[in-house]
């Protein structure tokens, strides 16, 4: 079909940054976990997601050549100040810390690196295809690694690699999609609390597909936590690039 | 380069119309952007489309304090009670204060059209002078939710799910104010806003 002529494609595009290995994701079919009125099957892909996540090495070429959003520079509408806590300067961290996922980064700044490649954050339903969440083995390693309240990040060659070759989307760090603001969850359905609802115009159904998917839940409730320029000792993530086809760019 | 150095001369030499006479002050008067508090939401980067079809750059908008609100055209119940939300507290303030103390509403619908925008600001007797309703593209609307930390997502429908909420922002863009839900904003919101007017100057 497309996938070889799409793969070539992809690699002749000029970047500024050494290229980084991505997975072609090929086209499919993303069940929403939490459907909305009228919601179907999401359509996704093909894409081209990147294997790993960014790691510090990575953010930091980044930062020399886009000097505006390093630590001591960065506009705080942008970045709480916890961006970049555990650096130990603008564009210095620990040694050991190079291939571990980027963290301590905020939406407005994971997008800008994105950018920076010629790519994008995934989108909701991207990132949650990708990951392969419905495959029971993730459940168990993501519910392992809620169990384990001390964990501490790994370097990305040592993370799972799941059925579609992608690594290290469960067990390590949570990540930005582009669109965490579409999960909304007004509180619990036993308060009948007019003022809850009158902060939400046409809130949900809030039930879950399938309540026994409590990873996947976890999930959704950390995006509806998060506010743009909120960062997090475990929060990272990693860029796609679209992959152009005859029925044209997503919008 | 050739081509970007055509586009910088067409953008400096056809820049957009005329604006209204407070527009223009605020255009002259606007903060640069490394002036720009670190919290002002000003420091985002966006061009917007009002009603009439004017362009408006987002740091155009400083210069005055501002109400803003997200909401989108097609919106049956809850986006209009925001605009009445937004006229009940500006009845505080007196025409004067009114005509300097104005609103922007922005569309989470990238889909908007002039149309659409005017015939929203029409349905609901906004004043043009004081009153924009504005569309811009997805990204640019994405951004602006992330930095007023709104929630939003469009549903098959074309409409939109959306938390409610207003802001007061001051001159350079920092948010002084916000009242979130709705059916009458919050007493502090209210108190905000007729200390904002109280301190305007005639221009």
């Amino acid at each position: 079909m497309l996938t070889i002529p799409a793969i070539l494609f992809a690699f002749s595009l000029p970047v500024f940054a050494t290229e980084r290995p991505g997975v072609l994701i090929p086209r499919g079919v993303y069940e929403p976990f939490f459907r909305d009125q009228g919601e179907k099957e999401i359509p996704v892909g093909p894409f081209l997601i990147d294997r790993d996540s960014v790691t510090n090495a990575e953010f930091r070429e980044f930062l020399k050549t886009h000097p505006q959003w390093r630590r001591s520079r960065i506009k705080k509408i942008f970045a709480e100040p916890a961006y970049l806590a555990r650096w130990t300067g603008d564009t210095a961290f620990p040694p050991t810390m190079a291939d571990w996922p980027v963290t301590n980064v905020s939406w407005f700044v994971a997008r800008k690196f994105c950018e920076a490649q010629g790519r994008r954050l995934p989108t909701l339903a991207e990132w949650e295809y990708a990951a392969d969440s419905r495959n029971p083995d993730h459940l168990q390693a993501v519910l392992e690694w809620y169990a384990n309240p001390n964990a501490v990040l790994k370097n990305v060659r040592d993370l799972k690699t799941n059925a579609f070759g992608v690594r290290g989307m469960h067990g390590n760090v949570w990540e930005w999609v582009e669109d965490f603001s579409t999960v909304i969850m007004a509180g619990d359905s036993r308060s009948s609390n007019e003022t809850d609802r009158k902060m939400f115009c046409g809130a949900g159904s809030l039930r879950a597909k399938d309540p026994a998917q409590y990873a996947t839940f976890m999930r959704f409730a950390h995006r509806s936590s998060l506010s743009a320029n909120m960062t997090g000792e475990t929060l990272g993530f990693r860029c796609v690039r679209e992959i152009n086809s005859p029925k044209g760019t997503r919008k | 380069m050739n081509l970007l150095t055509t586009f910088f001369l067409i953008s400096v030499l056809f820049p957009s119309g005329p604006g209204r006479a407070c527009e223009q002050h605020a255009k002259a008067h606007a903060p640069s952007a490394a002036a720009l508090p670190d919290q002002s939401i000003y420091n985002l980067d966006s061009t917007w489309t009002d009603q009439n079809g004017r362009e408006v750059r987002f740091s155009e908008l400083a210069g005055h304090p501002r109400i803003i609100a997200m909401v989108f055209t097609k919106c049956p119940s809850a986006c209009p009670l925001i605009v009445q939300d937004i006229k009940t507290v500006r009845s505080r303030l007196t025409p004067e204060q009114q005509e300097n103390l104005q609103v922007s509403l922005f569309s989470f619908d990238e889909q908007e059209t002039k149309d659409t925008l005017s015939s929203f600001a029409t349905k609901y007797k906004l004043d043009a002078k004081s009153w924009s309703v504005l569309r811009a593209s997805k990204t640019s609307v994405a951004e602006l939710a992330g930095v007023l930390s709104i929630h939003y997502k469009r549903l098959p429908s074309g409409e939109f799910v959306h938390a409610n909420a207003l802001f007061l922002v001051d001159e350079q863009g920092t948010i002084i104010a916000k009242s979130e839900g709705l059916g009458s904003a919050q007493k502090d919101f209210t108190e905000a806003v007729e200390r904002a007017g109280r301190t305007l100057k005639t221009r």
